[in-house]
């Protein structure tokens, strides 16, 4: 549950000392996790930090996504006969009316279609008022009244 | 002694149970050596630009144990709303449209154990009139479940797959059909569902 990270930061052999933290419990963690201060970066200390912290730091700070974009059938033929492309959308939680929006921008003539259409993401139909998450390499596809068979 | 005796008990049951369908007709000579009915259920699905070929579909789904086959053929018809129609083109998003086939397939599996065999396979591209564009073909022990799961097949399919068909009339306008809005993934449903309920 717990990992240790040594920071080894400039060591001086004088002034060297360690601060050993020997934590059961995560609520203790977030209390006592040590952070070298700039007055004290010669101390080696062991810096513990809860799994939640850790997954936290290592998510980098996205700002965009860059997704593809299929049209297909009307759709295609008023997104200039494009049939894909890329397009960077925002990095945080959105649905399905944003993202016409956004595509709605780069097409105007898609605007007139918002109504019918549907998307998908990776194949999975998003409806209406349902939350989604973009991720990078994610493949959307706007999807027209359906008329197989 | 009671571990034995509950052995003994659920052999006697599934030996009955067993008879009861043989008398039905709904375990063949293959499924009872297996001694399961859905095991044998094999599926296949395509989009594909090449001209159907009825024979293959026919032969795809053949099997020993089966005594209906059911095929279906969808055409291009020379006349809609109306309209005197020369061709139609059909568009597809067949990596969706192959998973979504397969879910039908899966749920038909689910829906009639009985069936053997299924082949499901749709055309794209441009296709004159009488050409074929759809083809369902289902094989079963018995017909009932043939037609029911044919049936089940191609209604699902013109709800859920990805295809589109755009018409070219005889005064050369050409018109994308105005279809229904594509149905939403069953996992996403059924958890609505199960919502409701509880």
């Amino acid at each position: 549950m717990v990992k240790i990270n040594r920071d080894h930061q400039k060591r001086d052999k004088n002034k060297e000392s360690i601060d050993l933290m020997r934590v059961k419990d995560e609520k203790s963690v977030s209390k006592w996790t040590p952070r070298p201060s700039p007055g004290n970066n010669n101390t080696r200390c062991l810096v513990i930090e809860s799994k939640k912290q850790q997954q936290y730091s290592k998510q980098p700070t996205k700002e965009s996504v860059m997704v593809s974009v299929l049209y297909f059938a009307q759709a295609r033929i008023a997104a200039d006969g494009i049939s894909s492309e890329a397009i960077t959308f925002p990095y945080h939680k959105t649905n399905k009316d944003e993202v016409l929006r956004i595509i709605g921008k780069r097409h105007p003539h898609l605007n007139t279609l918002r109504k019918i259409i549907q998307i998908s993401v990776n194949c999975k139909v998003v409806s209406t008022g349902e939350t989604i998450t973009l991720n990078e390499r994610d493949e959307i596809a706007l999807l027209p009244p359906i008329a197989g068979g | 002694m009671n571990n034995k005796r509950k052995k003994t008990l659920s052999k006697k049951r599934a030996v009955k149970k067993k008879k009861s369908l043989d008398r039905d007709g709904i375990i063949s000579s293959s499924a009872r050596n297996k001694d399961e009915t859905s095991s044998s259920y094999s599926h296949f699905c395509k989009i594909t630009s090449k001209v159907i070929s009825v024979d293959e579909a026919l032969k795809s789904v053949q099997d020993e144990s089966c005594g209906a086959i059911v095929l279906f053929i969808g055409t291009v018809r020379n006349y809609n709303d109306g309209r005197l129609v020369n061709k139609i083109h059909y568009e597809s998003y067949v990596a969706m449209a192959e998973k979504r086939i397969q879910k039908i397939q899966s749920s038909i599996k689910r829906k009639w154990p009985q069936v053997r065999k299924m082949s499901i396979v749709h055309r794209i591209g441009d296709l004159a009139v009488g050409d074929i564009s759809v083809i369902v073909c289902t094989s079963a022990p018995h017909r009932a479940e043939a037609f029911e799961a044919s049936r089940y097949a191609i209604d699902t399919l013109k709800q859920s797959v990805p295809i589109w068909k755009m018409e070219t009339y005889a005064d050369d306008f050409a018109n994308w059909i105005n279809g229904v809005p594509i149905s939403v993934d069953n996992d996403n449903q059924k958890k609505k569902v199960g919502r409701g309920h509880t």
